[in-house]
């Protein structure tokens, strides 16, 4: 019976002209919105993995014989963007791309994608992952609004009831050709996130099963997500007449998408502003002239390295050494200013955490958000994401100024032939970014993905329960 | 039809939309979330005032510690030595060093912050001022260093974007007056009172137009009351002439807007559909005009103009410097051509070796002044394709209209950063005489050292895209408007 209700409600959308042509338009813009974000995601990908194959071969290339300055120098590492990134870009286009890397000297991701792009009221909603999560809903609302109503108010409904066919089975079957109709709607994304798998390049590091399991994992959340919007259809259109539903459902939905995560980052932001650029700047250069910071000192780091020399050289006298002692205080200089540069990052990381957590409260009251959250950390294009690819890059710095200071310390420097040089060059190993494992990623997503799991399951018990008009 | 039979009509439809439900919730969550929009946006500006004056505070400061370098005991005064911090301290000591010197002062960073002050309607609209700083710092030599933009960014609020009143009136109002005049005729008319009510009126298309318009007129009154209550209390009233007219282009552009939206909606009951027939055909335009049109505007200007980031401008100044100084000799003596009153001192190599300085500084800054305004014309290459692009939905229009009574379009921030880039010019140009008359600054030179003033930029208004603006809305609402008389017409003739 559940079949044939669903297969009636099929047939009988198939029939309908208008919405056939409303369908086949949003398949049509989902199978393009795919494409192009494909081709967008490949002209980036090559793009960065070219720029990163530059700088290396640059940093192998060099003609300096100092390794010291070849840390002042540096290189630059490229972010490659995430294998699903063409599905959904997250915030990823507003952050960096590019680190710069040299001694003394955090530097912060710079290149964003989106940093001269034009903006017009941030309603579009082209991606795959918004065309699913803020358009196809509305999709929904058009096929579901009138989806019961209709039948109550032709009084079918009732007819229905008196061939003994409960208001449960009824409604459920509505619900199943809706969501068969939805999935139907979501397939070009299916094949994209497929594609995604597939073409998964081995640059990334990133092993087949860890993409596999994040693209299931982006579609199942959307498809949940899908799912409670259908559940809250048929439930409101089982209540109500076309026209209340039609607008409880747009209201909610525009509350939910437009209004409430916007109203959200606002007072996310003004309650926990960032520090601006230019204070961390000054915090930081005092610190260095005053060799301190308040919690660390280059005096201690100096101590400590002196400590270190005499226990591994085995000498009692720092006269006795036989490396240059300036240049092992390099090495002590080095670790200084990362000691300052972690604490400046440490107070920034807080106030992101801060703001985080205070969105996350708003989860709550837009599952929108939820969706929103668990689909960008899945597809790698969160602010974790990012973290993550700043945090290498800073281990990376770490061990290029290390890897010199210590060859230039110990009196080590580059042959006289291209060769030897290059193998030189070559103790510094490639950049290869950090991507956080699946596990880590569902661990920190438990909130929004819980969140998305209940409010399916009151829209779908909200369905499912009688009411005296649909008895009636 | 007379003005009191006007006047019935429209308190007869008042009372009859006040009695249905729909209306009095629609106009209180809309009148809440314009009130909601008004505390997002005064939150945003406050802290945009209070950071910008502690700048100030900054500014006056650095000119005390100027100053201070011709006092007596070299000091500011004790009550206000004992406030300094360490750092400011450490800053105290080295401006004094360099004070007097007007070649260290060319080169001395930090001096100055410029201010785009926040107009009183900045709380409106976001505008541009996401992406772009309303405040710049003196980078010493270096203009493009002087113009870069913080790292230090909201990544979400780029994304998601804020909640203002731009979007509340372009994207939402726009449902509002479909839930609001979807089904003034369907109603009646499946609940079977069309006909009699058809009997009573004397002209169809006037009961639905006013129908509409009392709907839309009580909606467009709510958001104008709560908006100028709202940002009269926020801002404590302090309104100039040039807010006043800004506000009134901000509330004729609305009305204009929600203008097009009713006739809309009126075009639609003229066509006979079901309730939820008008509802989804509604709903098609709004997802059409507010989600497709804009997107796909957005993507199109997006590829067209692809604007390279602003670290390139850094690398082609740091370009510029090295070709600079290649052609050092070349550029010496064009110096000399062009200061024929200037003679060298052979006995003081120092004198030719500022003036070398000053030459090359001045090569410098015009090369780099060519590509810095090379570089801002393709932002304005991209907003003049945008704006002539507006005309392809109504919201691309008000936001045109919106942003600049704000004093938030990109224009406003790309003024305040030319004023910046010709205050950098003109500061530095400031030492130049000095440098090369080897004369000191004494304390009246330091007073008298050029001050940023943005010259009430953020109540500008640029006339070309406002009036492109308005031609789209009126060309918009005209064909709406035509297109539901001729509906009307032929339909009564049937």
């Amino acid at each position: 019976m559940l079949l044939r209700i669903a297969s009636k409600e099929l047939c009988e959308i198939s029939r309908d002209l208008h919405t056939v042509c409303v369908l086949v338009i949003f398949i049509s813009i989902l199978s393009w919105s795919c494409i192009a974000y494909s081709v967008d995601w490949s002209r980036q990908f090559a793009l960065q993995s070219a720029l990163q194959n530059q700088a290396r071969e640059a940093w192998l290339t060099q003609e300096t014989d100092s390794p010291h300055e070849a840390t002042h120098q540096g290189t630059t590492v490229y972010k490659l963007p995430s294998p699903l990134a063409s599905f959904d870009p997250g915030v990823a286009p507003e952050l960096g791309s590019a680190v710069k890397i040299e001694s003394h000297r955090r530097h912060e991701a710079n290149h964003s994608t989106n940093e001269n792009q034009i903006s017009l009221l941030q309603l579009d909603m082209t991606s795959p992952a918004l065309l699913m999560q803020a358009v196809l809903p509305l999709v929904v609302i058009l096929l579901s609004h009138a989806m019961a109503s209709r039948e109550r108010e032709l009084g079918t409904w009732r007819l229905l009831a008196s061939f003994g066919v409960s208001h449960q089975r009824l409604v459920l079957g509505k619900l199943v050709a809706l969501f068969l109709l939805t999935i139907l709607l979501t397939a070009p994304v299916l094949v994209a996130l497929l594609w995604c798998v597939v073409r998964s390049p081995a640059e990334m590091d990133v092993s087949l099963e860890e993409i596999s399991s994040r693209g299931a994992a982006v579609y199942a959340a959307n498809l949940l997500y899908l799912a409670a919007w259908c559940a809250a259809g048929t439930a409101l259109s089982a209540r109500f007449s076309s026209g209340v539903t039609l607008i409880v459902l747009l209201t909610c939905w525009a509350g939910w998408t437009l209004v409430i995560p916007r109203l959200a980052v606002d007072l996310a932001y003004s309650r926990y502003p960032l520090p601006s650029e230019q204070s961390l700047l000054e915090i930081r250069e005092a610190a260095i002239r005053q060799g301190s910071d308040g919690q660390v000192s280059l005096d201690e780091f100096n101590a400590e390295l002196e400590k270190k020399l005499l226990v591994d050289y085995a000498v009692t006298d720092l006269e006795d050494l036989p490396v240059d002692l300036n240049v092992a205080r390099l090495l002590a200089m080095e670790e200084f200013t990362d000691a300052i540069d972690d604490n400046i990052q440490q107070q920034l990381d807080e106030i992101y955490q801060q703001q985080n957590r205070f969105l996350d409260r708003f989860e709550f009251v837009s599952p929108y958000l939820a969706m929103r959250s668990v689909s960008s950390s899945f597809a790698g294009t969160d602010r974790h994401h990012h973290k993550a690819f700043v945090a290498s890059t800073e281990a990376y710095r770490r061990l290029l100024v290390k890897t010199m200071n210590t060859a230039e310390m110990k009196g080590e420097r580059p042959g006289a032939t291209a060769q030897s040089a290059y193998d030189f060059w070559s103790n510094v190993p490639e950049f290869r970014p950090g991507f956080p494992p699946m596990a880590k990623v569902v661990y920190a997503m438990r909130w929004p993905i819980g969140l998305l799991t209940l409010w399916f399951a009151l829209m779908l018990v909200f369905a499912l329960i009688p009411t005296r008009r649909t008895l009636a | 039809m007379n003005v009191h039979r006007l006047f019935a009509d429209v308190r007869r439809e008042w009372r009859l939309a006040i009695a249905d439900r729909v209306v009095p919730l629609t106009l209180m969550i809309i009148g809440l979330l314009t009130l909601l929009a008004i505390l997002a946006g005064d939150l945003r500006t406050n802290q945009r005032i209070e950071f910008q004056e502690t700048l100030k505070r900054e500014n006056s400061l650095q000119r005390r510690f100027l100053e201070s370098a011709f006092t007596e005991n070299e000091s500011i005064d004790s009550a206000a030595a004992s406030d300094l911090t360490p750092n400011e301290i450490d800053r105290q000591f080295e401006l004094q060093m360099s004070a007097k010197s007007p070649d260290l002062m060319r080169y001395t960073d930090g001096i100055w912050w410029t201010i785009f002050p926040a107009s009183p309607l900045s709380s409106f609209s976001m505008g541009a001022s996401g992406k772009w700083p309303d405040h710049y710092h003196h980078e010493g030599s270096s203009v493009t260093q002087s113009l870069s933009r913080p790292v230090h960014s909201n990544p979400l609020l780029a994304t998601i974007g804020a909640f203002d009143l731009t979007l509340l009136v372009g994207a939402l109002l726009p449902l509002a007056v479909i839930a609001l005049t979807y089904n003034v005729v369907a109603m009646d008319r499946e609940q079977g009172r069309w006909p009699l009510i058809g009997l009573h009126a004397t002209s169809i298309s006037w009961l639905v137009a006013n129908r509409c318009m009392v709907r839309v007129g009580a909606l467009i009154a709510v958001v104008i009351g709560v908006t100028l209550s709202g940002s009269l209390i926020a801002t404590d009233g302090e309104w100039n002439l040039y807010s006043v007219r800004n506000f009134w282009v901000w509330t004729a552009w609305m009305t204009a807007y929600l203008a097009f939206w009713t006739l809309l909606a009126i075009c639609v009951n003229s066509l006979r559909l079901s309730s939820s027939g008008s509802g989804l055909l509604l709903l098609l335009c709004w997802t059409f005009l507010v989600i497709a049109v804009p997107s796909l505007v957005q993507r199109e200007v997006n590829r067209r103009f692809q604007i390279p980031p602003r670290s390139e401008l850094i690398a082609a100044e740091e370009r510029v410097q090295r070709q600079a100084e290649q052609e050092s000799e070349q550029v010496w003596t064009e110096f000399l051509r062009h200061h024929p009153e200037i003679t060298l001192d052979s006995e003081n190599p120092q004198q030719e070796y500022l003036l070398r300085d000053v030459a090359l500084n001045r090569a410098i800054r015009f090369r780099v002044r060519e590509q810095l305004e090379s570089y801002q014309q393709q932002f304005l290459d991209r907003e003049a394709f945008l704006e002539r692009y507006q005309c392809l939905s109504p919201l691309l229009a008000w936001r045109t209209a919106s942003d600049q009574s704000a004093g938030a379009s990109l224009r406003h921030y790309l003024d305040f950063a030319n004023q910046t880039s010709g205050f950098h010019e003109k500061y530095i140009s400031y030492f130049e005489p000095f440098s090369m008359s080897g004369q000191e600054l004494s304390h009246l030179d330091i007073q008298a050292i050029p001050r940023f003033d943005a010259d009430q930029l953020q109540t500008r208004l640029y006339l070309p895209p406002l009036l492109m603006s308005a031609g789209a809305l009126f060309v918009w609402t005209v064909a709406v408007g035509v297109f539901s008389w001729w509906s009307f017409r032929s339909r009564a003739n049937q």
